[in-house]
């Protein structure tokens, strides 16, 4: 993974994060072999989104990876865009199938968490 | 790539931006924050500014985890640096933010052991490799950044490697954007929401913004289309006279977040009371330290850090452009005295900054039409 070309600046401190394919796993260590979209492989902490299986695709940042892609075909689509909706349906854009659903589980059946996040939601700045 | 390739599709793009022009008001200005540094960079990349109607305008935001870190705390970093026998380890646009007399490439220049990584795991494993040194992480970045910072702490607890130390500079989304709210000289009528850090924290954070101020949101990625929809579902929710958080990037983000990653911030890291931002100030509890359980990886506990406030040179209006006021061309110095190759402020250091997206996309010079 290219990380900190000056052409292109440091993709850490950018706070980017890139689709990674999946293709060797060591759970004993915690760790993924993974493979980005210009073929380059790097290690990849898996802690935050075990269990791992090749040909999955993380989400890596420093690093880590903070989460799974989703396959679109689990996802709703109710509320997508019209133009999107269309493309999605045509044969020669089969892959805009992948293209993200709108909308949310409903907030009231989460609970609230104790982590940081929720402590800074409720901070008011000086 | 998958999930790659099928955003960048130019003509899906063209029709999202057909949509776009329909559900605007003619008569209407909108003013759009995206957050993110990552989008901000998207956008101009991508041109994306093009497509859209001249009565929306995109605000820049705060969500450039380099641009925020205010002057002095450069400076703590560069002193940490030239502590005798220290490896100082940070993120590869960390080297050229200047500081109030050098940046930290010009302490590597004069003899200081400044060495770039790409992840604080690295960091570690130059510990493990020079145990006979002291060797210092600088922890930037928003809690996108902060997950991979507390798995790599966790391990130096487990494997007690006690040359490592982690000097925590992490922030928090929310509390600048409601700083950013309560400002009186910048009226918003949405926002595009940080699609990475809600990765992590999840969409559910964002429902003050719909919530209490009364401000649709949509939680977007980061290619061409995921961002043109965004703009899209900003403007229907404006259109229908609706606020709510809208998830786009529902392919990553889920509502409630990473629970396994929130977990291990809430054990590494604790809020600080105060943090002082870049162009806006001291916000309380907007940044995290780490928790007294790892107090013994804290470098600022560890080393003498001098910890002095230095004011943002005059000439640079970072802080401005930061809080969406003015837009990069806007300051006096941008693309003349500042660029990206002898930076003045930290918004021309790294890409994601909004002056660097302008000048790299050729924005210096252009001012846009607006209502």
């Amino acid at each position: 993974m290219t990380a900190c070309v000056a052409a292109h600046g440091c993709i850490t401190c950018g706070d980017e994060a890139a689709p990674m394919h999946v293709v060797k796993v060591d759970a004993e260590r915690g760790l993924a072999l993974c493979c980005d979209a210009a073929g380059a492989h790097s290690s990849v902490e898996i802690a935050l989104v075990e269990p791992v299986a090749p040909g999955e695709v993380l989400l890596v940042h420093a690093g880590t990876a903070l989460g799974h892609a989703a396959a679109p075909s689990a996802l709703g689509h109710a509320a997508a865009p019209s133009a999107l909706g269309r493309a999605a349906a045509s044969p020669a854009l089969g892959r805009a199938a992948a293209l993200p659903p709108p909308g949310l589980p409903p907030p009231a059946r989460i609970p609230p968490l104790p982590g940081i996040s929720q402590g800074a939601t409720r901070e008011t700045p000086a | 790539m998958k999930f790659v390739d099928e955003f960048r599709d130019a003509e899906l793009g063209r029709a999202v931006a057909g949509e776009i022009l329909g559900a605007v008001d003619p008569a209407r200005h909108y003013k759009i924050m995206e957050v993110c540094g990552g989008h901000t960079h998207s956008i101009y990349k991508y041109g994306l500014d093009d497509l859209l109607p001249s009565n929306v305008e995109l605000v820049h935001g705060p969500g450039c985890p380099v641009c925020v870190i205010p002057m002095g705390r450069v400076d703590d970093g560069i002193a940490l640096a030239h502590e005798p026998g220290v490896i100082f380890t940070c993120f590869g646009d960390m080297v050229r933010i200047p500081g109030s007399s050098q940046t930290l490439l010009d302490a590597k220049a004069e003899g200081a052991d400044v060495r770039i990584v790409y992840s604080p795991l690295d960091a570690l494993r130059i510990a493990k490799q020079n145990p006979e040194r002291e060797v210092v992480f600088f922890a930037i970045g928003f809690e996108t950044t902060a997950p991979s910072t507390a798995l790599t702490l966790r391990r130096a607890k487990a494997e007690h490697v006690e040359n490592f130390s982690v000097m925590c500079s992490h922030v928090t989304i929310v509390p600048p954007l409601r700083a950013l709210l309560e400002s009186p000289d910048l009226r918003l009528d949405g926002f595009i929401g940080p699609g990475h850090v809600a990765t992590v924290v999840g969409a559910r954070p964002f429902t003050f913004l719909p919530d209490e101020y009364g401000k649709p949101v949509a939680i977007s990625g980061f290619e061409p289309l995921d961002l043109l929809q965004s703009v899209l579902m900003v403007l229907r929710q404006l259109a229908d006279e609706r606020a709510e958080v809208e998830n786009q990037y529902a392919r990553v983000v889920p509502w409630e977040g990473n629970l396994r990653a929130l977990e291990i911030m809430s054990e590494v890291f604790a809020l600080r009371p105060h943090f002082e931002w870049r162009g806006l100030g001291f916000i309380s509890q907007s940044a995290l330290r780490l928790s007294d359980a790892y107090a013994e990886w804290d470098a600022e506990l560890r080393f003498s850090v001098p910890g002095v406030r230095v004011a943002d040179p005059k000439a640079c209006q970072c802080g401005e452009v930061l809080k969406g006021v003015i837009k990069p061309w806007e300051c006096k110095v941008f693309g003349t005295a500042c660029t990206p190759e002898r930076p003045i402020g930290t918004c021309m250091v790294s890409p994601e900054g909004a002056c660097a997206a302008y000048y790299n996309y050729g924005r210096f010079a252009r001012e846009r039409e607006v209502a």
